[in-house]
Formats: C-alpha cells, structure tokens, sequence
C-alpha cells in the first residue's frame, strides 16, 4: 500500500529550479531512501511534505488524502528529524523532548512515556538532565531523531540523519532506524552516502537535478547497468604477458596499485578461470567487484554521486 | 604579521560581498549628522534653535508701554506667539486667565506669559511678570526663559521710564524735581562749550536715560549688561502647570526617551534571533508539527514584549532607587504605557526580520533606524529645536509616541483616560508594523 505519493511536484526559488516534475510512490512500511548529491532536491522535498514548504505545483498524497500543510491530523502521522540539529541547545533533553511532546498535544502519563520511550531510542535515558550543546555530534543527532518520534508518526523524515557523525553513532543510528523499521514505521532517508542506501533500504530513489531518475530495490536498480563485471587483479601479480593475457577479456585502467577489468559482453567466468589456472596464478589475486549504486548514478547522470 | 594581514583581508572581502552592510556603512553617519547638523547648524543665530517653540501670551495690562514686550516677543523669530484660544465652533476668542492655562494643560503649549494689570510695582521701581510652563524638556525650558529676559531686557527702559520719573517726582515733590533738572541742565551747558540748554534739558531726566538705555541694548549682548544693572526690577512669577513637585526633574524628563531607545536596541536584538532560530532548522521542525508561522510570530512577539515590560520597569525602578525618580506613584500607568511601547517595539523589531535577508542586516537596518527615530522623535532633543519638516516626520515616528506616553505618565502624571491619545497611537503603530510584517513574512526568506 502506498503511504507517500508524489505527482508530477514542482518547486523553485527564484531562478533555481529545485524539484521539476517529481514523481515518487513510497510504501507503507518500507525504509525508502532517496539518494543524490547535495543540492539534488531532497531536502526540499522533505521539507514539502513536512509542510515547511508549499510546491509551486504538482500533488502530494498521504495515505491517499491531499496533503494539506495546514491539516493537523496529517502533520501528527508525519515525523521530521532535520538535516540541521533542529533542538534547543541551552535546555536538556528531557525539556527539549517535553517541549516537542506538549506541541504534538502530548501531556501527562502518555507524555512522561513517549519522552521515555524517546530517551531510550536516543540512549540518552542517564543523560535526560544535560544540557543539549553538552553533547557530542552523535547523540544530538540521535536526540535529532528521537524528537520526532515522540508523537508515534507513522511515516519518519530523515533528512542526512548522519552527517558529522562518528561511525559508532552512525552504527547505532542504524540500528535505531531499522528497528523501528520493524515495528512498522516507514521510514524515508535522504543521503549522499551510496552505502547507507545499499545497507538500509529496501526501496531506493535516484534524484538529481529535482528528477527522481529511477526507484526500485536495489538489484532491481542495479540490473539497470549494463551486464559488465568489474575484476581487481593486484598489479604487482602480474606480468607483462600476464597484463596482455588479461587484456583480452575486456577494458583494463590501472587503479592505484590495482588493474581493473571491465568485462565485455560475451565475458564468461568459466573462461577467466581456466586462463588463471593455465598462466599459474594464484585466484586469490583477483576480486570480483559487484557493480554499485556510484556506478548506477554514473551510468545514469555521467557524474559522480559526490561531485 | 602575515596571518593578521590575511585576516584582515579576510574580513574586508566579507564585507565587501555584504552589499547591505557597505551601504549602511555609509549611510548610518550621513543620516546621524544630517540629524545633529539640521538642529545645530543655526548657531550664532539664536544657539542652534532653528524653529518656532510656541508661547502663549496674554496682556491684561491696559498700559500701552506693556504692549512693547508682546511686539518684542513677536520679533523673535524662535518663539511662535500664541495669542488667543479656539472658542466654540473653532472661532478664536481672547485668552483670559483660565483659557491660556488650559491650553498648557491640553498641550497646545507648554509656555504662557501673562502681563497683568498692575505689572509695574506700585511700590519700588520694577515690573513683574506671571510665566506659566510646563518645562517637559530642559533645554526648551532654558531657552524660552533666555528668550524672555532678553526681550523684557531689551524693552525696559521703555516699559519704566514712566514709572521712574513719576516716582522721582513722588520722592522729590513735583516743583523741586524740575528745578533740579533745569538746574542741572544750565550748569551742564555753562560748563561744557557747545553744550546747548535745551538740548541738555531735552535728554535729562528718566525719559532720556531711557533713550540712553535703549540705544545701548539694541544688541543682545548689551542686553544682558543692562539685565545685570536692573536685574532686580524684575520679578517672574513662575507658575509650574506639571511638574512642580519632582524631585529629579532632569531624569524624569530623559528617562522615557532613554527607556524606548533602549527597548528599540533590545527588540533588534530579538529580531536577529528569529535568523538563529531559522538557521538552526528550529522553524523547520515546528512548521512540521501543528505549528502555523502565524503562532510562531505571535509566540514572539509576546514573549518580546513582556520581556521588554520588564526591562524598562527594571529601568524605571531603579532609577527610582538611585535618583529618585518617582516611579511608585504612577507604577499602574508606567506599566500600561510600558506595555504598549514595548509592544510598539517589538513590533519594529518583527517588521525589521521581515525585511532583511540577514542578522547581520538586520543590526544594520536597526542601527540607522533607531538613531533616526530617536534624534528626530524627540528622545535626545526637543522636536522644536528641529526644522519645521523633520518635526513634522518627527511625529511619525514611535519614539515620539514613546517618548511623549512616558512624560505623560512621569512629568505630567497622567492618569490613563488623559494618555488615550498617545497610546492609541503607540497600539495603531504595533498593529500596523504587525500586519506589515506578517504580510511580509509570507514572501521574505525567514521561512524558507
């Protein structure tokens, strides 16, 4: 079922164009991540469908109703965790998440639970007391995202949930999102790290330029590239006969202190190996490199996903 | 060296790019010493003053020599003499004693002269005078007073010359007095060749001595020498309207123009953190939640305004301990007034982050606007010191307002009925800077 769509969603500030015909459908309960550069349009689409900004056109459905900016009741199933630390630094995390809670009409037993609840997702429950900007990078962001779970959203917005972040937090954000991932949140996570798309998600978007170019599961994305493999051989394992021998089974660039294949059409594993076997090198000293979704934006923008 | 210089140059080619900030740089000193300059370029003149102050005056003398002072006061060109009241159906009827000082009391001036009837001292040489005012400025005060002595100054001779002669015949008797001028006159003439008779007697008695006088005081300066040699003949019956019983009259009269300059510079200040609040992605998280923009600005702006209530009543207290301002008396109605100037305020401040795309533009803005206002709104100068059209936009500013809502509550210790006026103009001021705002809060860049 879907629970976020978007159709044809168009939004510029003054001569910039930031989301141009943008169409997405994102199902109930899955981990959709939008991936694309900086300045690719996600965090304006985040902010529409959160409500901060309105599109100049186009339509946005959630669970099939008009997503409209002043409707309460939707904003309550819409769960937004910033790109910035949008929290107030000089209270503690326990009145920021008070604070939050009391807007979304939370108060009494029920508030003292969701800021419970928030503190434990956060890890933050033996530092309720402490002041925000006494935090480190990661357990802001982790506050970050709890906030926005304190009214029990249905759809989650995480826009670059992990930016500045050590890979420990990193990790334990992770962790945070698929768990609630399991508990049926659907969960929308905006990068520009090709890995944490491929880790997470299970429904990815391709944007650029405001145009999502491709979505789909990640081996449905990448069964988009053309059917090339990439081998790795240590160039210090080959020699100079070895390298011409190699040659003739695709494309070879020299890639730091590695060759790299790029097979051709007709490339058949069987063949490869058998020729190893009969120049008496060691497998061991090639690597078969699964395509990515860096070699898919590539393929599909001409540009790399970080420029 | 090298790091500094790089620093420095840093700094230059940031505020090169703020094309904002090289503007305001400018134009902050243009505006300040086109202010000051309008207001003190006239010196020589009059002391700087290059506008009228109003005076009313009203002559109950029937003596024709008391309307001397009256022409006087009139060519002065700092004074803009007042000299009847409205009547019913807006005709204009002669002052009497009530009238000229209800309209100190309605503000239609703050200074009255009567020259009663009996204002040549039956006893004694010397005239007296009666001064009504309402001194809310120092500096006006001082120098309608200087106005008035140097016209009465300039004049007496004339006004007394009666006077003296006919108390030198009253001291003398009648035949001895001329005896001893025709004496006088022919040993004068015998003594001194070329001195003839009659045009010694001509100029001998009180009526010469007056055109000697008059002669000699034809420039102010001399005047003054001559207010030095009668100085005693003069008697200035003051009457203060408001005001008589303050106890630190000069901060009384400053302090509300002070109180609203500083909540103008707090408010700006509060504008800039609407930008923090932005730049942190705080807006963005509310206006994801059931927040409107319109709660948003709303929370603001009461939380500015009460914080500037309790700022200025900070002000106002302690002063009341340090200087002995009377604060206690008039706390309900300084509360009120402080409450619609700092609502007034913030809402400058509000319409300040409407139209800026920065902080840092909006200091700028800020900066220039505040001291414009308050130069020209009366917080640092009477607005009668000003040339007629800056007094003119003076009045349009909220600083006037301010200012004029404070001295009604402290100087003049209005009740809150007498300060409708003001404040309704302070609350037109807050709503409109309001609606201004929000509007422009649709189409500005803090919600983006």
């Amino acid at each position: 079922m879907t629970i976020l769509q978007a159709r044809n969603l168009r939004k510029s500030f003054a001569s910039t164009t930031a989301l141009q015909d943008l169409n997405l459908d994102i199902q109930s309960g899955s981990f959709f991540g939008l991936l694309g550069p900086n300045g690719a349009g996600k965090s304006t689409f985040m902010s529409i469908v959160s409500g901060f900004l309105v599109q100049d056109s186009g339509k946005l459905t959630l669970e099939g109703q008009a997503l409209v900016p002043s409707d309460i009741a939707q904003k309550k199933k819409i769960g937004l965790s910033p790109q910035h630390i949008a929290l107030y630094k000089e209270l503690s995390a326990e009145s920021n998440l008070k604070l939050f809670g009391k807007i979304y009409g939370l108060s009494g037993k029920v508030l003292s639970q969701q800021i419970e609840y928030a503190l434990e997702v956060a890890q933050l429950s033996d530092r309720r007391k402490s002041a925000v900007k006494e935090f480190s990078g990661g357990m802001k962001r982790r506050l970050n995202i709890a906030t926005a779970l304190m009214h029990k959203p249905k759809i989650l917005l995480c826009d670059e949930p992990t930016v500045g972040v050590d890979p420990q937090s990193r990790n334990a954000i992770f962790d945070t999102l698929l768990d609630l991932k399991g508990e049926g949140m659907t969960v929308v996570y905006s990068t520009h790290y090709m890995e944490e798309a491929e880790r997470l998600c299970d429904q990815i978007g391709i944007i650029d330029a405001g145009k999502i170019l491709r979505t789909g599961t990640l081996d449905t994305l990448l069964q988009e590239l053309p059917r090339t493999n990439i081998i790795r051989a240590r160039a210090a394992s080959l020699d100079e006969s070895n390298q011409a021998g190699f040659r003739q089974f695709g494309e070879v660039e020299p890639d730091g202190s590695s060759l790299q294949l790029k097979t051709q059409a007709d490339f058949k594993l069987s063949h490869f190996f058998r020729w190893t076997e009969e120049q008496g090198l060691d497998a061991s000293d090639f690597q078969i490199a699964r395509p990515s979704l860096e070699d898919l934006f590539l393929h599909l923008t001409g540009k790399d996903l970080r420029e | 060296m090298n790091t500094i210089l790089t620093l420095v140059r840093k700094d230059f080619t940031l505020f090169l790019k703020d094309k904002t900030a090289i503007v305001l740089t400018f134009l902050v000193p243009f505006f300040v010493i086109y202010i000051v300059g309008n207001i003190f370029s006239g010196a020589g003149d009059n002391g700087g003053l290059s506008s009228n102050i109003k005076l009313a005056v009203y002559n109950e003398s029937s003596d024709a020599n008391a309307e001397v002072v009256v022409e006087g006061l009139e060519a002065e060109t700092s004074i803009e003499l007042v000299r009847d009241a409205t009547g019913p159906d807006d005709t204009r009827v002669p002052f009497d004693r009530e009238s000229i000082r209800q309209g100190i009391v309605d503000h239609d001036y703050n200074f009255a002269l009567i020259i009663p009837q009996d204002y040549l001292k039956q006893e004694g040489i010397g005239l007296r005078i009666e001064l009504l005012s309402n001194p809310k400025n120092q500096i006006e005060t001082q120098i309608i007073n200087g106005l008035i002595q140097k016209t009465i100054f300039t004049k007496l001779p004339q006004l007394m010359s009666s006077q003296l002669d006919k108390y030198q015949r009253e001291l003398m008797g009648d035949t001895q007095y001329t005896e001893f001028l025709d004496g006088f006159a022919a040993l004068i003439s015998l003594s001194y060749e070329g001195a003839e008779y009659e045009d010694v007697r001509g100029n001998m008695g009180f009526e010469g001595l007056s055109k000697l006088l008059s002669s000699g005081t034809a420039d102010s300066e001399s005047g003054e020498n001559s207010g030095g040699l009668i100085d005693g003949m003069i008697e200035i019956d003051e009457d203060q309207v408001f005001g008589k019983e303050i106890e630190n009259p000069y901060l009384t009269r400053m302090i509300g123009g002070y109180a609203i300059m500083f909540l103008l510079f707090a408010t700006t200040g509060s504008a800039a953190s609407l930008f923090e609040e932005r730049n942190d992605g705080i807006f963005l998280r509310l206006l994801s939640m059931p927040v409107k923009r319109t709660h948003i600005l709303w929370s603001k702006f009461i939380f500015n305004t009460i914080l500037g209530v309790v700022q200025a009543l900070t002000l106002f207290v302690a002063s009341s301990f340090l200087f002995n301002v009377e604060v206690f008396p008039n706390f309900l109605n300084l509360l009120v007034v402080s409450l619609f100037a700092s609502a007034a305020c913030t809402a400058f401040g509000m319409l300040l982050a409407s139209i800026s795309k920065t902080p840092q533009q909006a200091q700028g803005f800020g900066t220039l606007l505040i001291i414009s206002m308050s130069a020209m709104g009366g917080a640092w100068f009477p607005l009668s010191m000003m040339p007629e059209p800056m007094q003119v936009i003076g009045k349009f500013t909220l600083v006037y307002w301010g200012v004029e809502s404070y001295l009604g509550a402290l100087w003049e210790e209005a009740g809150l009925i007498a300060l409708i006026p003001e404040l309704s103009v302070l609350a037109a001021i807050a709503i409109g800077l309001n609606l201004l705002s929000s509007w422009r809060f649709k189409t500005g860049n803090l919600f983006r």
